[in-house]
Formats: structure tokens, C-alpha cells, sequence
């Protein structure tokens, strides 16, 4: 019957589409009906548009696909009230995409992932581990696979994978089993692409250790120069790199050495450059050195001598430091630095975010009351600082800081004009809102809603979902 | 409290009136902040001399503000919802001033609960518009019964040739669907614009505007139609104006009729009337569509769905000129809301108006959890099927549909049933991550060849595929 009502409707839809009347066309029992009407094609037009209406249903061409459905994470959504501050972060206050990653992050260690609906990250490249499911999903989506479980990674599963699974998969065995993960990278690094082979060899990066020169080595000439950059980086901080004789003696002279009390102590300084040529060749050098060849080549015997006495006179200079240290030194080197540099003056924040990402948590944390000290009122040194410990700090460890009341006199401030001042209060308030814990976030609220902000100021947009996203208790 | 920061968000004409009222909340701004009950009021310090005054009423929404803006609401009117929300403490309880009063006096009143000390005389006498309180407000004044005779006469009469001007613009529409078929629907199909536009220009001269408009529409909608679906879009269309002609002419006293062919009740006569069915329940805001019509007025339709009973649908529909800029919705979806509906007459009853709204109601879904919604019919589309057997003119209805999912078949998105045997073409695509999430129940419109999905209840909670 539904072919027949097929075959009459194309019969008549035939005739309409190129004009003239289609009573002959219809079948008998609706051309009884239509005859005698004063429009007969009218009459036929209405049968024919209530038979679509109702009678007719499309089918779709081919097997349906169903999309794969969205997988659950190991961690829940926030509480309503913090899922419509999010929400207000995220489509009206409308923060930038780098912030966004920052919240992200702030949510995990509270113990929550952003609801779906609330936001929906394009990348997963910065956010957290617990979302490679849906990273592994979105790529999935766009390969019409399914996926979005993680286990854990074996020779046999390897290529089972999606990319983004597969490397929080390593990353977690690298964790755990640092052996198995190496052996594992060992045989399948090299059948990747050079993109993917880079983040595989990325994960050594953690616990990175004398026992992977071997591993790194095998691929010190790789055909990416990616590769080759980031592997020659982790030789020169386990300490495996020769770098070329005359290029360190060049360097060195860059530098001068002379002993300061107490005995047995060394100042090093930066020489006055005259030339941007000099300057240029000294960044090259830097760049391309390692921070162990830097002390050989100034004849000192330690790295801690050369860390210990730097001098701070060419910020460039010390810029160039840092970064060498961050990516060439040793784990016991990077530390020292940190420990000597407390706040971002004179040192690029990349290269602060640079030398602060080699330190553990535990590090961190005992480096940050000094680095809350010596902040200025953006927080920013802080929150680099405090990474991986976002959403902890206490009140009474900001409270009496004096970048908090220059942030308070800041916001006391009636000028609206986008000023400098306007956009370090901005930065600093958000700052606050990843540092501070939930009573904190209270307390920090009340203070600056007393001072000269609406409660509904957008500047405290962070600090309001800070205020009311509970600790929740992680589970495995 | 009726208002979240949500509801604001929904509210908003756009994201830049939004930002524009974040950069008013700072405390220079607002010389004063004051409220009474659910009337909140400010004035804030603009570009002038004098400040702009603001009002909203947290019972219904409601609001004023005195600036030029010609976005409804302003970014006056947000911030002061915004700070109001956020933090009432710097709204000192005071004394409702004159201006305030004023604009109570101007409105409609839609169940605002208004300040004790409102003045309830004068609310009464410049606040209705009603014809029965027009007529009560002056109860000493006698009709004079000759006067009368002549006004209905007069009256009978213009509807009379009201009636014969459509008849002959509606004979006028036949001939031109008979040309139609009789120069070919390909033809039609390749300059629907110009042939429209002609008739359309001539049914509004016959005084048929409903049928005016839906022709003068024709050509966007058929746009708007996948290109291999169009031919039969346009039959099913041309055939429901062809249904809508012939039971005109059967019956041209009828009202649902009326309105498809002519013009709509006034608002009044539909609150006014004792037949229009009312129905109190609470409601769910499921969905919302504007649209930017050719002859230059936007179409707000709001969806609501009745939780207290059965599966019911409402739609409020408002229009308001393009030309009067940007205006937000006035609810957001997801919004529950305590009400008595009056509906239009109609074999399908489904547009309605608000008769009175409960002021303690308007409590937004996502905030208070979620309020499950009727058991979806195994069938769906029996649903249709029986509102087409009462009116087969109707073009699209608001469906439930039972738990299922999207899927795609080529580029064409589809909805299908979790026991697969319901699969339904989808209009538009959804975002990915969305249609990607099952859903235990639907509202979508259904129009007899694809659904346009309108929100859904999931493991995930409520979803808008509008978003």
C-alpha cells in the first residue's frame, strides 16, 4: 500500500513539476473525489500534501550511525550553583580560552569536570588527564569509532588506542612502572608519526632519569627536528650531552668570574655587551648549550657555585639563564634556581613558568609562601608557582600580603577606565580565585564586596565559583 | 525570587548589552539603588545630566527604563537585575517614588505583586486596557440603546465586507494555485520570491493577512528546506492553504479559521471570553524560536509544556517590528512557571496567553532540580495523527518523544527511538557533543517530514539543542 501511495504521488508530483493537470495521473478513488470539484488539482494538491503529511515517512538512505555516546569521566559535574557561575564565566563574562583552561583545572582539583552543556573544550592538549575520554571520544567522533575507555596500555593494545588516550595511558604506566614504560616506547615510538612520536617521547619527561640515555640516544637523530631538540634537552639534564669545546669557551667569555666572601664563593656576572650582534650570539649560544657545559666552561665545579653566584645585573642575561636551567640542568639544579627566584623581576614569565613546571608539587609548595611574599598584585608569579595546588591556599597565608592590599586599593580605586591598574586588578582577582581555598574565595569575597566592587562584579566571577565548589572527595 | 543570573543571560537581547551591563555594576554608577516588595528601582549615571531611571518587577520580570536604548531590555535594566541577584544588600527598602508608580500604572497587569503602598485606585483606572474594566471604570455612564443598534449594525456590517474582500481575495488564491500547478511547480520553485510576493501584496489588500503572510513566507522556508525535500515541502504547503480555503469558505464564522485566513483575536477578547478554555498548571519553558519575518516583525515563539497533567502543549506567541531593535525573551528555557493559560480557540487548542501568573512561581529547572516530565507515548505520532484528523490544515505540533538518540545516515542527522522503531528525520544539524548524549525524553516540533528538535531530558540532565 505504501508503494502504491509511492507510485501515485510521483506519478502526480511528475505532472505538477512540469505543469498542466494531473487528474488523469491520480488513482480512481481520488479522482471520484476530486472530478467534481470546481479545482480539481486543488483537491488533488490537498490529498496529496495530508498523504506527506502523514502517510509518508523518509528513511534514511543508509544504516543509521549512531553518534557515540558522550563517556561519563571518573569525576562528577560541580553542584548546580557552581555550574551556573561557570556558565556565566564562560557565555556572558565570556573569560579568554587560557583562563578557561585554567578554571578546567581548578574544577579537577576540586574534584569535578565541566558539565557538558556548561562547556565543551575544542582542545584537550592543556587540560587534564581525567578528560582524555572525551578527547579520545572527540577524535573518535571524527574517525566514527568508538572508544572512550581507559585501561591500561600494553605492547598488544597499543594500537587499540586513540592518540590522547594512549598518552595519558603512558603517562600514567611512566608514573607507575617507569621501566615498562620506557620499553614500550622503545618499540613503538619509532612506527609513529613525528607529531605523535614528540608527546610519546614527551612522557619521559616524567621521572626522566640516567636510564633512559640509552632510549634517548636511539633517537638524538631522529628525523624531526622536534625530536631531536626535545630529546637533546633531556640528554643535557641527565647529563649526556658533549657540547663542542669551542663553542663553550665562546660562551663563557660572555661571563665573568670572581671570588666573593665568604672564601671559597664566586660572583658571576654578565658582561656589558656593546653590540646587538653580541647579544644575538650569546641567545644563540644559550639556546643551543646545556647549563652543565655553562659551569664546565666557567671553570667552576659545581652547578650550585654558578647557581649561588649569579649575579642579577642583565635580565637578559639572566632570562637566558633560567631558560638553560629549566630545559638543560639537572632536577637538584632547577630547584636551587627556583629557590633563588621568587618573583617574576627582570625574568620573562615563560621562562619562570619554564623553570617552575620542573619542580614537583611538594617543591612548589614549599617555594610559594616566599613567592606569595615577594608577588606583586597580579599574583601571577603565584599562580605559576602554584600549580597542581590551585584551590589551596589558606586565608591566613594571603590575607596580611601586601599584593592583596594593593589589589584592595586597587579596587577602592573609582576610575573605570581600562587602565593598567584596572587590568592588574582584573588579573589579580582572577589569580586569587585559582589560588585560594573555598573559605578563602568566602573571605576574599566579603573583602573586596566591602571595599568597592558589586557582588556582581564580573572581576570576581573566579573568586564566586570558587566560593561554591566544595572539596569533593576524590574516589578511584 | 524569579530571577537568577540564567534567566538574566536568556533575557539578554545580546552578548554585548550583557557586557555592556557588567561595566555599569560598580557602585559610581548607581547614585541610588532602592526596593518595595518585588519592585527593585535605580538610577544610574549615564553620558547625560540626568541619570537614567530604572525599574524591573521581580514578581513577572517586568521592566522600565527611562535611556534611549532600543534594546529590550537595556544594559541598564540587566545590571540592574545582575546586581540585584547577585547581592540585594545595597537595595535599601524604600519608598516607591512617582515615577515608579507611573510606570505600574501604564502596565498590564499579569499577577505583579506590587508594593503595598501601591496606589490601587489609580492602578486600576490607567493600568487596564480591558474592555470590561474600561466599561466597569465608568459605571455610572448609560448606553444609549438607539447608539448601540447602530454600532452593531455598523459593526455586522464591516465584518460583512471584511468577509466578502477575503472571499473574493481567497477565490483570487485558488486561481493563482491552479496557475501554479497548470506553469509547473519546477518553474515556481526556481523564482518562488516574485510569484509570492504578488499574491502575497494582493490577499493583504483583501484583507487576508494570515494567509498574506504564510505565502509572503513561502520562499524563506522553502530555503531553509533541504533542496531534494523542497518539491514536497512545497505541495504539502500549497495543499494545507488549499485545506484552509475550503473550510473558510464552509464556515466563515469560525475563529481558528479566521485567524489562519485574517487576523488574530485581540488578546483581551481571548481573556475576556467565558468559552476559551483556561487551563492552571505548571509549566516548563521547553523551547524557543524567533524568527525575523519578510514584512518586518519578529516572531517569538515560546514553547511551554503542562506538568501537572497529561502531555499539553502551549505556545505563546508575541511579534513586535524588527525596526524596534533587539528585545530578550522573557523566559528561559528550562523555566518553570505556576499559571493560568487562556487558549485561542481551536479543534487543537495550543496558542495561548498568560491569564495570570502565580508570583511566587518562575523558579528556574536547572537551579532546583528537575521536575520530571510526563511519560512519553510509546506512539508519538499518533499524537499528530489525530490532531490532523480535528484540523488537517495544522502544520506543525509540539511532540514528546519516548528515550532515544541521534544518528546520521550521510550528512542528514536523524532522531530514532531507543527500540528503533521510530526514526524521524532531524531539521538542522545539533551540536555534536549534544546529540551525542541519549535522551530519556524529547519535545521536539513535528511537522510531517522532520522534526526540529526543541530540549530534552538525559542521564545529563536537561539539554537545549538550541544551544
Amino acid at each position: 500500500m505504501q508503494n502504491d501511495l509511492l507510485n501515485t504521488l510521483d506519478a502526480l508530483k511528475g505532472q505538477w513539476m512540469i505543469g498542466g493537470s494531473a487528474l488523469e495521473k491520480a488513482p480512481a478513488t481520488w479522482r471520484a473525489a476530486a472530478q467534481d470539484d470546481p479545482h480539481p488539482d486543488l483537491a488533488l494538491l490537498a490529498f496529496a500534501g495530508q498523504a506527506m503529511q502523514f502517510a509518508l515517512r523518509a528513511k534514511p538512505s543508509s544504516e543509521l550511525e549512531a553518534m557515540p555516546p558522550l563517556p561519563r569521566l571518573n569525576l562528577p559535574t560541580p553542584p548546580q550553583p557552581a555550574r551556573e557561575q561557570i556558565r556565566n564565566l564562560v557565555r556572558v563574562i565570556k573569560i579568554a580560552e587560557s583562563q578557561i583552561v585554567a578554571m578546567i583545572h581548578l574544577l579537577a582539583a576540586r574534584g569535578y569536570v565541566v558539565h557538558p552543556t556548561d562547556y565543551m573544550p575544542k582542545s584537550f592538549q592543556h587540560l587534564p588527564d581525567v578528560y582524555a575520554p572525551w578527547s579520545a571520544w572527540q577524535l573518535a567522533e571524527e574517525a566514527s569509532n568508538r572508544t572512550g575507555h581507559v585501561d591500561k596500555i600494553t605492547v598488544e593494545n597499543w594500537g587499540q588506542w586513540m592518540p590522547a588516550e594512549r598518552r595519558a595511558a603512558l603517562l600514567l604506566l611512566r608514573r607507575t612502572q617507569p621501566e615498562e614504560a620506557r620499553q614500550l616506547i622503545a618499540e613503538q615510538a619509532t612506527l609513529l608519526p613525528a607529531d605523535e612520536r614528540l608527546k610519546v617521547i614527551e612522557s619521559l619527561d616524567e621521572s626522566l632519569s640516567t636510564e633512559d640515555q640509552s632510549l634517548l640516544e636511539g633517537f638524538a637523530k631522529d628525523r624531526s627536528g622536534k625530536v631531536r631538540e626535545l630529546v637533546a634537552r633531556y640528554l643535557a639534564r641527565i647529563g649526556a650531552v658533549q657540547d663542542e669545546e669551542l663553542e663553550i669557551a665562546e660562551f663563557a667569555d660572555f661571563f665573568s668570574v670572581s671570588k666573593k666572601a665568604p672564601p671559597g664563593g664566586y660572583k658571576i656576572t654578565a658582561n656589558r655587551l656593546k653590540t646587538k650582534a653580541q647579544r644575538k650570539r650569546r641567545g644563540e649560544l644559550a639556546a643551543k648549550l646545556s647549563f652543565l657545559s655553562l659551569v664546565q666552561g666557567l671553570n667552576l665545579t659545581n652547578e650550585n657555585e654558578l647557581l649561588i653566584g649569579w649575579e642579577h645585573v642583565d635580565a637578559e642575561a639572566s632570562d637566558a639563564l633560567v631558560r638553560m636551567v629549566a630545559t638543560t640542568a639537572s632536577q637538584q639544579a632547577a630547584a636551587t634556581l627556583a629557590s633563588r627566584i621568587s618573583s617574576l623581576e627582570g625574568i620573562s614569565a615563560e621562562a619562570f613558568q619554564l623553570l617552575f613546571d620542573r619542580l614537583g608539587k611538594e617543591s612548589r609548595r614549599d617555594l610559594l609562601p616566599i613567592v606569595l611574599k615577594n608577588d606583586d598584585a597580579s599574583f601571577s608569579a603565584a599562580v605559576v608557582c602554584a600549580q597542581g595546588l590551585w584551590g589551596e591556599i589558606r586565608f591566613d597565608q594571603i590575607g596580611s600580603l601586601h599584593a592583596l592590599q594593593e589589589l584592595k586599593k586597587m579596587a577602592g580605586e573609582t576610575d573605570s577606565k581600562r587602565t593598567v591598574r584596572q587590568e592588574t586588578l582584573r588579573s589579580g582577582l582572577f589569580s586569587l580565585g585559582l589560588l585560594a581555598d573555598q573559605a578563602a574565595a568566602t573571605e576574599l569575597l566579603k573583602l573586596f564586596t566591602n571595599t568597592n566592587l558589586f557582588a556582581s562584579d564580573p572581576m570576581l566571577g573566579l573568586l564566586k565559583l570558587n566560593a561554591c565548589l566544595p572539596q569533593e572527595s576524590l574516589s578511584d | 525570587m524569579t530571577l537568577t543570573t540564567n534567566k538574566i543571560t536568556e533575557i539578554a537581547p545580546d552578548q554585548s548589552s550583557l557586557n555592556a551591563a557588567h561595566k555599569l555594576m560598580k557602585p559610581s554608577k548607581w547614585p541610588s539603588l532602592a526596593q518595595r516588595g518585588d519592585l527593585v528601582w535605580g538610577e544610574c549615571q549615564g553620558s547625560g545630566a540626568n541619570p537614567y531611571r530604572t525599574v524591573f518587577d521581580n514578581a513577572n520580570t517586568g521592566y522600565k527604563c527611562t535611556c534611549p536604548s532600543r534594546k529590550y531590555p537595556c544594559k541598564h535594566v540587566l545590571a540592574l537585575m545582575w546586581m540585584y541577584v547577585e547581592e540585594p544588600a545595597p537595595f535599601a527598602d524604600g519608598e516607591v517614588p512617582q515615577w515608579v508608580n507611573d510606570w505600574l500604572g501604564r502596565r498590564r497587569n499579569t499577577g505583579s505583586s506590587s508594593p503595598q503602598d501601591k496606589p490601587k485606585e489609580k492602578n486600576v483606572a490607567a493600568g487596564s486596557k480591558s474592555l470590561v474594566e474600561a466599561k466597569q471604570a465608568e459605571p455610572g455612564k448609560t448606553l444609549d440603546p438607539e447608539a448601540e443598534a447602530k454600532r452593531q449594525a455598523a459593526a455586522e456590517k464591516r465584518i460583512k465586507t471584511t468577509q466578502h474582500s477575503i472571499a473574493s481575495g481567497i477565490d483570487e488564491l485558488q486561481q493563482w494555485l491552479e496557475d501554479q500547478v497548470r506553469t509547473g511547480l519546477t518553474a515556481f520553485l526556481n523564482d518562488p520570491n516574485s510569484r509570492c510576493r504578488t499574491i502575497a501584496a494582493r490577499l493583504v489588500d483583501a484583507k487576508a493577512q494570515a494567509l498574506a503572510s504564510r505565502l509572503d513566507e513561502l520562499p524563506s522556508r522553502l530555503m531553509r528546506t533541504p533542496s531534494d525535500a523542497r518539491l514536497n515541502s512545497l505541495i504539502q504547503e500549497l495543499g494545507q492553504i488549499v485545506l484552509i480555503c475550503r473550510a473558510w469558505k464552509a464556515n466563515q464564522h469560525d475563529g481558528e479559521l479566521s485567524r489562519l485566513v485574517g487576523s488574530s483575536e485581540n488578546r483581551d477578547s481571548i481573556l475576556e471570553s467565558a468559552t476559551a478554555l483556561r487551563v492552571s498548571a505548571t509549566w516548563e519553558v521547553v523551547g524557543e524560536q524567533v524568527t525575523t519575518r519578510r514584512d518586518g516583525l519578529v516572531s517569538q515563539a515560546t514553547w511551554l509544556m503542562n506538568l501537572d497533567e497529561g502531555i499539553q502543549f502551549a505556545l505563546l506567541l508575541d511579534f513586535f517590528p524588527a525596526s524596534l531593535g533587539k528585545r530578550g525573551s522573557a523566559f528561559a528555557i528550562g523555566e518553570q512557571l505556576e499559571a493560568e493559560l487562556a487558549f485561542y480557540p481551536a479543534r487543537q487548542p495550543l496558542r495561548a496567553v498568560i491569564a495570570e501568573r502565580k508570583s511566587n512561581s518562575g523558579q528556574d529547572n536547572t537551579a532546583n532540580g528537575e521536575r520530571d516530565w510526563p511519560a512519553a507515548p510509546v506512539q508519538p505520532l499518533d499524537t499528530y495523527r489525530d490532531a490532523l484528523r480535528l484540523a488537517p490544515w495544522i502544520s506543525e505540533l509540539p511532540l514528546l518523544l519516548p528515550s532515544g538518540r541521534i544518528g546520521h545516515a550521510g550528512s542528514a542527522c536523524w532522531w530514532q527511538s531507543q527500540d528503533r522503531t521510530l526514526t524521524l528525520p532531524i531539521a538542522g544539524t545539533p551540536a555534536k557533543h549534544i546529540a551525542s548524549i541519549p535522551s530519556n525524553k524529547t519535545v521536539a516540533l513535528w511537522d510531517g517530514m522532520r522534526l526540529t528538535l526543541l530540549s530534552a531530558q538525559s542521564d545529563w540532565g536537561r539539554l537545549s539543542y538550541a544551544e
